[in-house]
């Protein structure tokens, strides 16, 4: 879950002595999800707080 | 990238509200045109079938913006300068042979054949000549463990069925 998930991103962010920004769509049969066009606004936001 | 990761090509498709409609649906539910298609086409034309007589690939034209709207055959044309261009602008951050990078592009938007190609790491560094980066081993295990897990979290590999998660425990589920 989410929770394991930020150690592992510390984690990764450490060994590559940079910082991560996760975006996450689905191949799931009935779930198919594709970039969405209010991406932008979400990674400048993320990038402000790196 | 990882030994899983794979890139794909950037050629784009069109969608717009002149598109050829589907037989039998909605008005709103329209083919995407796929810019290299429309070029594939032409490009059998002459290359396959060998048409250099004006007239005759006049007519090809006309077939063609009968089978798609003219504005939407402009967008593609667009559309194809636009990608390319994008690619170029992106690509300058890690090559820098101009050659190089309008071979790239090349493969990126029509020579690797379709949308579906998948080009593997090793193709990504080698044949295309990209900076990609190999990870070590403890690199990898950290990576692989968060595609697990996200994995795990939204069912990936396992078809949804919203008509039979409704219908089970009296249609409560959660999510994450």
């Amino acid at each position: 879950m989410y929770k394991e998930r930020i150690e592992l991103y510390k984690h990764l962010e450490n060994k590559l002595k940079s910082k991560l920004l996760v975006y996450v769509t689905s191949d799931r049969q009935g779930f198919e999800t594709q970039i969405g066009g209010d991406v932008i606004d979400l990674f400048i936001n993320q990038l402000d707080k790196i | 990238m990882t030994k899983q990761a794979t890139l794909g090509p950037i050629d784009p498709s069109i969608n717009t509200r002149l598109n050829p409609q589907i037989p039998g649906a909605s008005p709103q539910n329209t083919h995407p045109v796929s810019v290299e298609a429309v070029k594939g086409y032409i490009a059998f034309a002459k290359e396959e079938l060998a048409i250099k007589d004006d007239s005759a690939l006049a007519s090809i034209m006309v077939k063609l913006s009968e089978a798609v709207h003219l504005l939407a055959l402009g967008e593609v044309y667009r559309s194809r300068a636009q990608i390319k261009m994008l690619a170029e602008k992106f690509l300058i951050n890690q090559v820098t042979d101009p050659t190089k990078i309008q071979q790239i592009i090349a493969f990126l938007c029509s020579d690797s054949g379709s949308h579906d190609y998948t080009i593997t790491r090793r193709e990504a560094k080698n044949g295309l000549g990209l900076n990609v980066e190999k990870p070590d081993m403890d690199m990898y295990k950290i990576i692989k463990s968060i595609y697990d897990s996200i994995s795990d979290e939204l069912g990936l590999g396992m078809p949804f069925d919203l008509r039979g998660l409704s219908q089970a425990n009296s249609g409560e589920y959660s999510v994450g």
